[in-house]
């Protein structure tokens, strides 16, 4: 058996692209624009974080299914189960079971890497905490306050995760293994 | 109006050893303090072990871009009003590559198998035997692989210093930007050359994981 968090899920698989998400934004925002077409900066911060979570899920959830013994999917093949059957069962939902934990800390990066999507005046935390600061000059307090309020969200998204994992992985609940 | 040229390349290529500057800076200084950090993680003292949780937990649970910019306006309200961005970009990569490198570090000691921890106590080696000549080798063994794959993670954080003024890649992007307002062929270089410093980084740490093979045992 193939230990949740073996080498398919260590850092170093699971954060992988090779530019940073500010490059992205700005290629994103401003190459959108020269295409001709208008997109508030808003929407542009959304698509770059799609596209960079996307792919970061998408190499962590790859890494779950590797992991997947393939002796499980011979069993599979000789209870008689169909290919879709295979997939579904053996190999999609336990591989997304066992990478869970990755992905919500992930989450809990993007949540935190949103942050990032100020520098394009996209409208969220840092941003507000930029004029703030700008409008009262107190800018030590200010970010202390934010950055309290993002310990605050991260742990929230956690819970959340945490909760959403306690419900849907209902036989990993059963098996009593930690989510 | 100017088009992009070879002055503009060059700007770029000095800005990229900057951040390659500021990302070895981060990288040495964060793995020192990262080290301890692991090492109290781990301590039989409580006191530490939670004083080294609350801190990774709260360098984890804060993203960069507030680090940076309490760090920059922090230490200037205690009276340095003239701190060169180069420091104030450095101590938020060390605080942030500290916490996160604490926590790759302390899994990898942590997954080096119970019966290595016995085995040496059986031999009856003190504590810090026991750490240096059995244990520590073996979770280096371990934690290559990922802490390769982390300073991929500190050279695409490196980008956030533009915030303080610090000029490195990404702000010397912008700043071409601003002057040629091409902002395709700007940024894609930009973000070639992060490619080009990053990929043979996350290659090397690829082809450590399959040598090293450290999945499967």
């Amino acid at each position: 058996m193939v230990r949740a968090g073996s080498s398919g899920l260590s850092p170093s698989t699971s954060r992988r692209s090779a530019t940073p998400l500010l490059v992205q934004v700005f290629i994103i925002y401003f190459g959108i624009a020269t295409l001709g077409l208008h997109v508030s900066a808003n929407l542009a911060a959304v698509i770059a974080l799609v596209i960079n979570v996307g792919a970061y899920t998408c190499e962590i959830v790859r890494a779950g299914i590797e992991s997947v013994h393939k002796s499980q999917i011979e069993a599979a093949e000789c209870l008689g189960l169909s290919r879709v059957q295979t997939y579904w069962h053996v190999v999609l939902r336990p591989a997304i079971e066992r990478v869970y934990p990755a992905v919500t800390s992930q989450y809990v990066l993007l949540m935190l890497a949103s942050s990032i999507t100020s520098q394009i005046s996209a409208e969220e935390l840092t941003a507000v905490a930029n004029r703030i600061q700008s409008d009262t000059f107190r800018a030590f307090e200010t970010y202390i306050v934010t950055g309290v309020l993002y310990l605050l969200l991260s742990l929230v998204v956690r819970i959340c995760l945490w909760l959403f994992g306690l419900a849907v992985f209902v036989r990993r609940r059963k098996l009593g293994t930690a989510i | 109006m100017p088009t992009f040229s070879l002055v503009h390349l060059e700007f770029l290529l000095t800005a990229a050893q900057w951040t390659i500057g500021l990302s070895i800076a981060a990288f040495v200084g964060g793995g020192l303090v990262g080290f301890v950090v692991a090492l109290a993680r781990i301590s039989d003292l409580r006191v530490l072990r939670i004083a080294a949780t609350v801190y990774i937990q709260l360098v984890q649970g804060t993203p960069l871009l507030i680090l940076l910019f309490a760090i920059y306006f922090g230490i200037a309200l205690l009276g340095y009003t003239n701190l060169p961005p180069l420091i104030a970009a450095s101590a938020g990569l060390i605080i942030y590559s500290s916490g996160f490198l604490a926590e790759i570090w302390r899994g990898c000691i942590d997954s080096v198998p119970k019966t290595q921890w016995q085995a040496a106590e059986c031999l009856a080696l003190t504590r810090w035997q026991r750490m240096v000549k059995v244990i520590l080798p073996q979770a280096a063994r371990i934690a290559t692989a990922p802490t390769v794959g982390f300073l991929v993670q500190i050279v695409k954080n490196t980008s956030l210093a533009s915030v303080v003024g610090f000029v490195e890649l990404a702000q010397a992007g912008k700043l071409i930007n601003n002057s040629i307002y091409e902002p395709f062929t700007v940024f894609m270089i930009v973000a070639l050359i992060y490619f080009a410093i990053c990929f043979p980084l996350s290659t090397w740490s690829r082809s450590l994981e399959r040598k090293l093979n450290v999945g499967r045992r």
